[in-house]
């Protein structure tokens, strides 16, 4: 690639030869260090002592049994969201959705959880759980539907569809909980009433870590040997890499296509579930957190490997934590803790693409 | 005439000396000494990886060597892009023509080309265009668009391009692939009226053929190495050859005759649209049989693609039937020809035959996959795949051997065994062999071409499409001639004309 600079210089980047396993591990790391060091040294602008900024960065979110579990709570819909944009990328479908099928996800989740219990009284959580399980995911499945088979039968981008189908969701999210799903003793607050004891995920140590973790750690491996070692798997790189081969292979690439992707909204929908059953126990605006975006980022820093989603989820939901306590501890505005998550994920970034460009610069003739 | 070109051949138009390029740990140019008189049609002659193109990408701008040095008229020059190249007039007519398909002839001679003015008058380059394609027999329509060339059309486009830009030293690289034996001989004689002018010409080949045809004289090339310079006159086409490979070759293969059995597969009254919404196969009747290999010969784009596509089911036809072994094709897709037992050697191994991010094992199933001893209950088998594998690997000389090494790093001759070793193993009723030796070296089209043998000497039926005359010739039983879309003529291989067949090519009835 080149780009002409003026009329005496040139950049060109040039891919670089496979580097060693050993570099490889070590420079998201160093990049890590050096993009820790530039935000505190911001923030010391902003009046903030730098041993400050770490102390309280670390602290929120490891500091205390507290925080640490909250990490893990955080982490849950970063999993599972990372996971479902991996899988989906793997047949190059860019999901930039996960946001809206987590949330409708959510929403159909939610649908069970208020009203079954209304027909079925007693029905116990062994059965409502599973019930509300599957209905979140087969309610991700369904709105990535949508994209997935304009991808396929009009080549619509589903960079454009799935993106806008967040807002969809989200505001028919915000109609339900302010609407026919409000609480109604809920004092004007906007969301839906809170779900019955029996709709709501087991947890853990007394902490917030629901149920759903075990869920996430398991189709993170379910995936990873999917990928390798199914056919269904092999059927997946083929497409991915080559389609055109796919088809002179016999593949009916159009169904595999929109079955994998279904998968992959399917696992952001359980997010969704998680979210609701397990940590806010009703819908409600705190759902919307960017999860989709953050996805997207953390899959590709795991290199669209199942299992490395699972440490660099765990990885920014702590930065998200610690950024969190920015805020609260030392009254930094949002945008802040914005910033500092934004240099990081920059700077890994720019280390993981130099890792495989080198940038010349040259005179031209 | 031939005392005044020894009289041109005493200045050197272009020097290149101890080129050097390294690809990634391999030697593509290794010290190469090269250079071409004004006036001389230059023939540059090895196997594929060689290095021709790689040194002559260097001459005209698209590569920086690491090392040596580049004269031109005798004066030492750098050239650092194609637009240096041509401002020295080096212009280079590359494999893939760089034209866009939207534009006319005329837009696209204009396009690029910083010398004119902002404003251009385009009746004044229609007039140019015009004298120059009639100086040097280069006839081409300047208002058509490209994409209605032919392929033959367009190389000449490129070479106008060229020309009209102030071109003195022209390199083709293989200018003789895409077109028919008649339109080669148009194409030989622009280039001896450039010659004539005191133009330099450089054609890169693998065809002996060619050397002997046109080239004042040749140099070799074998593995990044310069072989020698020698003049054709001096040599024989053996010692080319054996130039050219480092060994003794067998030049001409020999078919034994075959005993064709009962019908395979029948093709009545096939046809089909191509991908513009035209007729690209019209009322197309063929009938291949069991140890036979019948041959299509024609010039590319004139349905030999669509053809293939139908009988592999990537393409439904308008009307007509396919039946394979008895059995009527009823849904076209590569699905079900594959059910049929339909083989085929793509024409594009790369794009459609392989995926080179995959190992060459995950290749050699790609036919196979959901067969119970690769993938017994949805998980993959990986003992049994290895064993398949380093079979194959064996059978065919797959290099590497290693059935986990990617094929991305394969030499286009081991890719292309590795989709000969897939397609002639999986149970199959017929093989189509699409431009099976398109881009292969010697070494590589003799393997290909005796295994094809080999196979139809086993009972194999083979639809053979080619653009390649003379592998049509040699291994065919019977030669179906194709133009636009309609079969001309189908002859018995051993009463075949290859004049006349040409003739057919090109369209006209014998």
């Amino acid at each position: 690639m080149n780009f002409i600079l003026n009329r005496k210089l040139r950049i060109s980047l040039i891919r670089k030869r496979e580097s060693r396993k050993i570099i490889k591990i070590i420079t998201p790391i160093i990049s890590l260090i050096v993009a820790f060091f530039i935000s505190v040294g911001i923030f010391s602008l902003a009046g903030v002592p730098p041993l400050t900024t770490i102390r309280v960065v670390i602290f929120g979110a490891f500091g205390s049994f507290h925080n640490f579990s909250e990490t893990i709570v955080k982490m849950i819909p970063l999993l599972l969201t990372g996971l479902s944009v991996t899988l989906a990328f793997k047949v190059r479908f860019f999901n930039i959705g996960a946001e809206g099928q987590l949330i409708f996800g959510a929403i159909t989740a939610s649908g069970i959880a208020l009203f079954l219990p209304n027909i079925f009284p007693d029905i116990p959580r062994i059965v409502l759980l599973p019930i509300l399980i599957l209905a979140g995911m087969i309610g991700g499945a369904v709105w990535i539907l949508i994209p997935v088979l304009l991808k396929s039968y009009y080549r619509v981008s589903e960079v454009i569809t799935t993106i806008m189908l967040n807002y969809v969701s989200i505001l028919f999210m915000q109609y339900l909980y302010d609407g026919p799903w409000k609480d109604q003793h809920g004092w004007g607050f906007p969301g839906s009433a809170r779900f019955v004891e029996s709709a709501l995920m087991p947890r853990f140590f007394g902490t917030r870590i629901h149920f759903t973790i075990i869920l996430a750690l398991g189709i993170a491996i379910l995936l990873y040997w999917l990928l390798r070692n199914s056919r269904l798997g092999y059927e997946i790189s083929v497409i991915g890499l080559n389609e055109r081969a796919a088809q002179y292979a016999g593949m009916n690439t159009k169904k595999k296509l929109i079955i994998v992707v279904m998968l992959s909204g399917s696992i952001a929908g359980l997010a969704g579930v998680g979210e609701v059953s397990g940590v806010h126990c009703r819908l409600f605006e705190g759902l919307i957190a960017g999860y989709g975006f953050t996805a997207t980022s953390i899959a590709w820093l795991a290199r669209l490997n199942p299992l490395a989603v699972i440490p660099v989820a765990f990885f920014i939901a702590a930065l998200s934590l610690g950024g969190d306590q920015l805020q609260i501890q030392l009254a930094l505005p949002v945008s802040a803790v914005q910033i500092f998550i934004g240099i990081i994920l920059l700077i890994i970034l720019a280390g993981d693409f130099f890792l495989r460009y080198s940038i010349k610069i040259s005179e031209r003739e | 005439m031939l005392s005044e070109k020894i009289v041109e051949f005493e200045n050197i138009a272009c020097e290149m000396k101890g080129i050097v390029k390294d690809f990634y740990g391999a030697k593509a140019n290794d010290d190469i000494n090269f250079s071409v008189m004004r006036g001389e049609i230059h023939a540059l002659l090895g196997e594929n990886g060689a290095g021709k193109s790689t040194l002559m990408k260097i001459l005209s701008g698209v590569y920086a060597a690491d090392r040596g040095e580049i004269f031109i008229n005798g004066e030492q020059v750098k050239i650092a892009s194609p637009r240096t190249a041509i401002d020295y007039g080096i212009g280079m007519v590359h494999q893939h023509f760089s034209l866009v398909d939207v534009l006319t002839v005329t837009n696209n001679i204009i396009l690029g080309d910083n010398s004119r003015d902002a404003w251009i008058n385009e009746k004044k380059v229609i007039n140019e265009i015009k004298n120059v394609a009639e100086k040097y027999g280069l006839n081409v329509n300047p208002n058509a668009y490209v994409w209605q060339l032919s392929l033959g059309e367009q190389q000449r486009v490129e070479i106008l391009k060229l020309l009209m830009r102030g071109a003195d030293i022209l390199i083709f690289d293989e200018p003789t692939s895409v077109l028919t034996p008649q339109e080669v001989e148009g194409f030989f004689e622009t280039l001896r009226i450039l010659s004539s002018e005191g133009k330099s010409i450089i054609i890169i080949t693998h065809k002996l053929n060619e050397v002997f045809n046109i080239a004042d004289k040749v140099t070799i090339l074998r593995k990044g190495k310069k072989i020698a310079s020698v003049y054709p006159k001096d040599v024989t086409k053996h010692d080319l050859a054996k130039m050219m490979v480092g060994k003794e070759v067998i030049l001409d293969i020999h078919k034994p005759k075959s005993n064709p059995g009962k019908p395979i597969l029948i093709l009545e009254n096939i046809s089909v649209k191509n991908d513009r919404g035209i007729l690209a196969l019209n009322n197309v009747n063929l009938d291949i049989k069991s140890s036979e290999i019948l041959g299509i010969a024609g010039v590319s784009g004139n349905g030999q693609t669509e053809l293939a596509e139908v009988i592999y089911g990537f393409r439904t036809p308008l009307s007509g039937k396919v039946i394979i072994n008895g059995n009527e094709i009823e849904k076209f897709s590569t699905h079900s020809a594959i059910t049929f037992g339909v083989s085929h050697i793509p024409e594009d191994r790369i794009g459609t035959g392989l995926i080179p991010q995959l190992s060459i094992k995950n290749n050699l199933i790609l036919k196979d996959y959901r067969q119970k001893r690769f993938s017994g209950r949805g998980t993959l088998n990986s003992k049994n795949i290895y064993e398949y594998s380093m079979n194959l690997i064996n059978t065919y000389n797959i290099e590497p051997s290693n059935p986990d090494k990617l094929i991305m790093i394969l030499s286009g001759g081991n890719q292309q065994k590795v989709v000969l070793a897939r397609e002639m193993t999986t149970d199959h009723n017929i093989l189509i062999a699409m431009h099976p030796t398109f881009g292969l070296d010697v070494a590589g089209t003799e393997f290909v071409r005796q295994k094809l043998i080999e196979h139809c000497s086993d009972g194999g039926a083979i639809l053979l499409i080619s653009e390649d005359l003379d592998e049509i010739m040699q291994l065919s039983d019977r030669i179906a001639i194709i133009y636009q879309g309609e079969i001309q003529d189908i002859v018995d291989a051993q009463d075949a004309n290859i004049e006349s067949i040409g003739l057919m090519m090109a369209g006209e009835k014998a």
